[in-house]
């Protein structure tokens, strides 16, 4: 019998998800992750104000302290940064920035990881070898020094950072569906796929893509909770992101320059949501291990 | 053995012939650095001298060429900024963080080894739960953020330590070190902890899981069974078999930190090669750019051989599979 959990029918699935309900702290995780998420896609519903419309920006509001209440008449609960803006409604226009150059970066390496991974177990050899040496060879370098070097190369913007975060990526997801695949190729249920004469089409994606996912989803939590914290990293150095995208990472930089004048709160808060995301997506990814770790037998 | 370590080293040189001409052309085609350099009122024929002088008329084979041969000389150029060379630029800045970098390593393993070690031998023991929690913990908070809350915490609020620069410095053999002053120290430690904390998770659980490992070995039970206090068989027996997985990570780890003291030096205004490479990308001084870039790369394929070479000489069936 197949070990996968997520293959196709949904009582599976529901299964899956009671079993996943047992461990409290992941269920907090999913719960934080979800809100976040709800806030990123909401953003303009629930924050007072469009933080990067310099019209409804007001210099007299610059610097209050959390909790007070600027000249638009509303409560400025986090308080405000040194052109007035509502670090509230940063944050959630932040998060919007971060969890799309995140889920983007992280999803794209996914596929091409899976791709060049399930290619390279099925051809075997040379191909195979070649492969595997460009992966470990990529992943010998810090995550950190190749998008330095990208972004040192290309400089700034959306599309350059998201190519700076796949470079970084892809060989982890390699690596793993790779072994996904060697391992599922293996077992009896491909060979009697082989043996009633499906094609190969019809047995990498009806069969081995299929039961090779539950592994790269693993991975996919955690990619997408690194992608986050090194985008915002990269924003931070003023190298990642330009201006015009505000991600969390940029939020808290420009939160930085005010830190020796005791205004914590530009930092402070902007940092807590960017380590509630991580770390969520960290507590989902470590639960999906433990259940869906082809590893270990269940 | 030799050719082993021959291989290595012609896999090496052609990592960093493949860098240099990726960096070089990659870094030469942003912008134009004319325009940053010279003041663009300057009368036509200063402006026809200056592009001569650093050679940007001509074609960029041309330019690698002249490159290449210097930088094989220790010339990677004039920083467009300083007007000094490059290399020297960085060599100057190398030393702060080698110093950080070390420290911060060090600081990770005298607090990593003894809480892996006890998080592997009682992992049941609550204060072990603790740890474990805590380095999940460690692997979702932003290092910048971290260090910009030991600022607010260490330097703002409680006025303890220095919120940035390097100190004093003394000179020991021909390198300025912080460390052996008290002011330095006291500039060293937020730094140096921060980013230490970067690795702090990742050595605890791999001492964790091979004190689990190792704890399960004969040897450990002969060694009990022969009245051996508990003492002795974790401190002696188990702490040597946990240091040999150790070292090769620590090689790796190490070259990582140095790349990642980019993020903490330029929080701590730490005058090394990140806050240099940094303030050099803004501007655009791309000899610079280059010089750090060729120097990282060089660190890291030096780096990766020795750990190479360390490892097949603790495995030798690495070394012995490559040469068949």
């Amino acid at each position: 019998m197949s070990a996968s959990p997520l293959a196709a029918r949904p009582g599976r699935f529901r299964r899956f998800l009671a079993e996943y309900a047992q461990s409290p702290v992941a269920v907090v995780g999913a719960v934080i992750f979800g809100v976040m998420l709800g806030m990123a896609v909401f953003a303009p519903l629930i924050s007072p104000q469009n933080p990067y419309d310099m019209m409804m920006l007001n210099l007299m509001d610059s610097r209050l302290q959390p909790g007070e209440v600027g000249s638009a008449g509303y409560m400025h609960w986090l308080g405000t940064d040194d052109q007035g803006r509502d670090i509230w409604s940063a944050i959630v226009y932040g998060l919007r920035i971060s969890l799309i150059v995140g889920l983007g970066a992280g999803g794209i390496a996914a596929v091409i990881g899976t791709i060049v991974g399930i290619f390279a177990a099925l051809r075997g050899g040379r191909i195979d070898s070649l492969l595997m040496r460009v992966v470990d060879f990529q992943l010998s370098f810090p995550a950190i020094l190749v998008a330095l070097i990208l972004l040192a190369v290309l400089g700034p913007g959306v599309g350059k950072v998201i190519f700076a975060l796949v470079t970084v990526q892809w060989a982890y997801f390699a690596r793993t569906a790779r072994s996904a695949a060697l391992v599922e190729s293996k077992r009896d249920y491909i060979a009697g796929a082989q043996s009633l004469g499906l094609g190969q089409t019809r047995i990498i994606f009806g069969h081995l893509l299929p039961n090779s996912i539950p592994a790269i989803m693993v991975i996919a939590a955690i990619q997408v909770a690194n992608a986050i914290l090194l985008e915002a990293t990269l924003s931070f150095l003023g190298i990642g992101l330009p201006v015009t995208e505000p991600s969390l990472g940029m939020v808290i930089s420009n939160g930085f320059q005010h830190i020796l004048s005791g205004r914590y709160w530009m930092t402070v808060y902007p940092g807590i949501a960017l380590v509630l995301l991580v770390l969520s997506l960290n507590l989902i990814g470590d639960r999906l291990r433990e259940l869906l770790d082809p590893r270990k037998s269940r | 053995m030799t050719l082993f370590i021959f291989r290595r080293v012609l896999q090496g040189a052609l990592v960093i012939f493949l860098m240099s001409v990726v960096v070089f052309v990659g870094v030469y085609q942003i912008g134009n650095p004319i325009d940053i350099l010279i003041n663009p009122e300057a009368p036509p024929h200063i402006r026809q001298e200056t592009i001569e002088r650093l050679g940007l008329d001509q074609p960029l084979p041309t330019q690698y060429y002249r490159f290449a041969v210097g930088a094989l000389q220790g010339d990677l150029g004039d920083s467009y900024v300083y007007n000094v060379p490059a290399f020297q630029l960085i060599a100057a800045a190398l030393p702060a963080t080698l110093e950080l970098a070390f420290t911060g390593l060090f600081l990770a393993l005298v607090l990593g080894i003894p809480l892996g070690m006890w998080a592997g031998y009682r992992p049941d023991h609550w204060s072990s739960k603790l740890i474990m929690g805590l380095s999940i913990l460690g692997f979702s908070l932003p290092t910048f953020w971290v260090g910009l809350m030991m600022i607010v915490v260490f330097s703002v609020e409680l006025g303890l330590l220095p919120s940035g620069g390097r100190g004093d410095t003394r000179e020991i053999l021909g390198i300025e070190l912080s460390f052996v002053t008290w002011n330095g120290l006291t500039h060293l430690l937020l730094p140096a902890l921060n980013l230490a904390l970067f690795k702090l998770g990742l050595i605890i659980r791999l001492v964790r899981a091979s004190m689990q490992e190792v704890l399960k070995q004969d040897f450990i039970r002969f060694a009990r069974a022969k009245g051996l206090p508990r003492r002795t068989v974790v401190g002696v027996h188990a702490f040597r078999n946990i240091l040999l997985p150790l070292t090769t990570v620590v090689g790796l780890e190490f070259g990582s930190l140095v790349a990642f003291a980019v993020v903490t030096e330029t929080i701590f205004s730490w005058p090394g090669m990140g806050m240099l490479i940094i303030k050099s990308i803004a501007v655009l001084d791309r000899p610079v750019i280059v010089a750090y870039l060729m120097l990282t790369a060089l660190l890291f394929v030096v780096i990766n051989l020795l750990v190479d070479i360390a490892y097949s000489m603790l495995d030798p069936r690495v070394r012995l599979s490559e040469e068949a």
